[in-house]
């Protein structure tokens, strides 16, 4: 593939276009953005980049924007997948985002199947359209594939990300925070025995004993995963009827306070005879993740109170008629070391990364199914790819096998 | 028989009536409060024909005047937020009659007077009458835990007060006015360094310290806007270098993440597509309202509420040249069984208020020898013990150790 856009040039999306940039294949990038100064920005300092201004709610925008171009990534929030899936198809480029939801029209799991939904389109194309390719979703479902395939059976899949990365100077995320606050209050999915079970915000807190950390804190949390790997249960998951996903770290236990207060909620409080809407007043107070260099350097600069972390997928089933639990944990620098290495922070390192290796596929045509699907549906050879290149970033994977004898 | 005026009817008048209505001398409580339906409710629980409900609005000074001054009362409990503090010793002074509160407003308000009750100290002296004040928990049981180290050693090096809680529910619930707690996070606050007053901005004095049981962990402290880290250094009888109170809880870095980190106590108006509005507003308006005694009875009775509290006062000096730590740090129920015990109360209400009462009986009974405006730390060793005897009573006990230094802690 010789032209590529990255659409939305934010963090995970401008770690994207970097690394792109050192791909020998990769001629042109178009780094597009609603932000006129962040896509000058990436023309102005990758070599083979070239900044241009779209809006993202035109499609014929995006159509414009990407003539020419074989892969669209699309690095924007999930409210704009169904307009880039759109452009995809009209300038006949392979497709790639990072989340399917949540989006303001319509529910977490109906957003999932709207966007799974389209494969037929891409496949009529011929083309690829790899979605929720993250770290989770993305790295968690190349590893609970992996695992998967050394059963003869599955009966559980549990992804826990824990992030203790908490500077003393005040950021709650290391993504939007916008988002972060929204993904917390939001109902968690769990998927059991073929349905989709909502529950309340931050249900079923419990420690996880994380190897090498302790125990943590967690909670079940809205994310992709149960939901696709729930509808490909049968397909490529030999038949798990569990699925969840936890998480963890001060940035959720600051959510919890700030939920349980009411905060994070979108109806109108009347505050002496003024409608506010809560959550209004957090995005406003709320500094955004640092991004460039020297912003995330002066939070180095001012000391961190926890630099720790975990990543663990867990999948449990049966093998040659014996119990099996596999523990696969991501090995992955925290924020000083992502800084050191790559001028990034921790999130960029794992995510943006996570999503470049993705991309990388494409760019060096390891994907051959067509349609539209998520990471778990990647052929053995193709997640060998994306894991050795991983490796080759710092970002390794150790996997533990608990064997039940009799 | 005594007859006690209490102004406020909250989560403190709701232990003090269920104390006060069980004492033989005390004949009658007029439970008061500018919301009727807030008395009534605790004279519902309680059940005591003593108690009589009646409206009175803690702002109104000539009001309450004129009902003190109606009655023979003898004596006038302040329970209501600390900021009427003035208006109901006013009042009390006009009527005549002995005086006790659990808190002060203003912590130095002039360069010469560490709390606005010690404005009034020469009218009261001269009366004859006592203003006990800061006659709760901390302050209060707080300032005789420092006053009995204090007397045990020959000079004193420093003494630190703490107060940490845990209350674990599902939903958002106060045990305490949030309102006057998050205030008191935001203000800076006042500590004795070098024995003199000094001005600590928010969240200074970070602390890791290893609580006593039944906590038997770490736990985070910073310093608050307090009494006792101003008037223990004045009245415990000897001089005093350094003198500081902490508050401490599990969430507390998340109320300094909310408060330093996304400045949500501001005053300052923000532009909203609805109008104007200040972060503090917003805070104040989402905050919960303290939990009424039945809301309180319905968590603990239902297992949804666990709540524990403790108080810990350090003091450092010398005794016949040897370095000392003298540690002490209290028992008292958890808020299940202080629930159980007087119905509608928490761990915070009852160590706070169960103080108080026994504070207010020693008063009513004469056993208090003291005249004019004094904290509990001017108390004598006499009535120290008559002090622990009485809250011994309500199941709250001191944990007192001596420790030679020898320059090591």
């Amino acid at each position: 593939m010789k032209k590529i856009m990255v659409l939305g040039v934010g963090a995970q999306g401008s770690t994207i276009a970097k690394r792109l940039n050192d791909e020998p294949g990769v001629e042109e990038i178009i780094c597009a953005d609603y932000d006129k100064k962040a896509a000058e920005e990436m023309g102005n300092t990758l070599s083979k980049a070239k900044g241009v201004v779209v809006n993202a709610r035109n499609v014929d925008d995006i159509i414009q924007a990407a003539k020419g171009c074989e892969l669209i990534v699309n690095g924007l929030a999930p409210d704009f997948n169904m307009n880039v899936m759109d452009a995809a198809l009209s300038v006949g480029a392979c497709y790639q985002d990072m989340a399917s939801g949540p989006v303001s029209d319509m529910g977490f799991v109906d957003a999932v199947k709207r966007v799974l939904g389209r494969s037929g389109e891409f496949e009529k194309a011929g083309l690829t359209a790899l979605v929720n390719t993250g770290s989770a979703p993305g790295f968690a479902n190349v590893l609970t594939r992996e695992a998967v395939d050394m059963l003869d059976s599955c009966a559980s899949i549990e992804i826990s990300v824990y992030d203790g990365i908490w500077s003393k100077k005040f950021i709650p995320f290391w993504w939007s925070p916008q988002t972060a606050f929204g993904d917390m209050a939001a109902q968690p999915i769990t998927y059991k025995n073929g349905e989709f079970v909502r529950s309340k915000p931050f249900n079923n807190p419990g420690m996880e004993d994380f190897l090498g950390l302790g125990k943590r804190k967690m909670v079940d949390h809205e994310h992709e995963e149960p939901v696709t790997m729930g509808l490909l249960a049968d397909k490529v998951l030999k038949g798990v009827s569990y699925v969840n996903f936890r998480y963890g770290g001060p940035g959720l236990d600051l959510a919890e306070y700030f939920y349980k207060m009411g905060l994070l909620s979108e109806e109108p409080v009347d505050v002496k005879g003024t409608k506010i809407v809560p959550m209004d007043l957090i995005s406003k107070l709320t500094p955004p993740a640092p991004k460039y260099p020297a912003e995330i350097q002066e939070v180095l600069d001012e000391g961190m109170i926890t630099e720790e972390g975990a990543f663990l997928v867990r999948v449990t089933g049966k093998k040659d008629g014996h119990d099996l639990t596999i523990d696969s944990y991501v090995n992955a620098p925290g924020l000083t070391e992502s800084f050191e290495k790559a001028k990034i922070t921790h999130e960029s390192y794992m995510t943006g990364q996570s999503a470049f290796l993705f991309t990388k596929m494409f760019v060096n045509n390891k994907i051959s199914t067509k349609g539209v699907f998520p990471p778990e549906v990647l052929a053995a050879e193709e997640r060998a790819f994306f894991l050795k290149e991983a490796a080759k970033l710092d970002i390794t994977v150790d996997q533990y096998l608990y064997r039940t004898l009799y | 028989m005594k007859k006690v005026l209490i102004v406020g009817a909250g989560a403190q008048a709701n232990v003090l009536c269920g104390v006060l209505s069980g004492a033989e001398e005390v004949s009658t409580i007029v439970l008061t409060d500018i919301d009727i339906k807030r008395a009534e409710g605790i004279a519902e629980t309680n059940g005591s024909p003593k108690i009589q409900t009646e409206v009175l609005d803690a702002s109104d000074i000539d009001a309450m005047t004129r009902r003190i001054q109606d009655d023979s009362f003898d004596l006038v409990i302040n329970a209501t937020i600390p900021k009427f503090v003035r208006q109901v010793l006013q009042a009390a002074y006009n009527g005549r009659t002995n005086y006790l509160d659990m808190a002060s407003n203003e912590i130095y308000p002039k360069p010469d007077t560490p709390i606005e009750q010690l404005d009034y100290a020469e009218q009261w002296e001269k009366a004859g009458l006592l203003c006990l004040t800061g006659a709760g928990g901390d302050p209060g049981l707080s300032n005789i835990m420092a006053k009995d180290a204090v007397d045990d050693l020959d000079t004193v090096e420093s003494i630190s007060i703490k107060d940490f809680g845990e209350a674990d529910c599902d939903e958002p619930v106060a045990l305490w006015s949030m309102r006057t707690y998050l205030e008191d996070m935001y203000l800076p606050s006042t500590q004795t360094i070098d024995g003199k007053p000094v001005k600590c901005p928010m969240f200074t004095g970070e602390e890791e310290y290893d609580l006593p049981e039944p906590f038997s962990k770490k736990g985070k402290f910073y310093y608050h806007d307090h009494e006792e880290g101003v008037t223990i250094p004045l009245f415990c009888g000897k001089p005093v270098k350094n003198c500081d109170f902490k508050i401490g809880e599990p969430g507390i870095d998340m109320w300094r993440f909310m408060i330093q980190g996304l400045n949500m106590m501001s005053p300052e108006p923000l532009e909203f597509p609805g109008g104007r509005v200040s972060p503090m507003e917003m805070m104040f308006r989402l905050i919960p309202e303290t939990a009424s005694p039945r809301k309180q009875i319905e968590l603990y009775d239902s297992g949804r509420l666990e709540s524990r509290l403790i108080l810990v006062c350090d003091t450092e000096g010398t005794k016949n040249g040897k370095k000392i730590l003298i540690h002490q740090y209290t028992k008292s129920p958890s808020g299940k069984e202080a629930c159980a015990w007087i119905k509608g109360t928490s761990d915070v209400s009852w160590m706070t208020s169960i103080p108080a009462s026994v504070f207010a009986l020693m008063i009513l009974r004469g056993q208090v020898k003291h005249t004019g405006v004094v904290p509990p730390e001017v108390f004598t060793k006499e009535e120290r013990e008559v002090f622990y005897e009485g809250i011994g009573e309500w199941g709250i006990s001191v944990i007192k150790t001596r420790k030679e230094l020898n320059g090591r802690k």
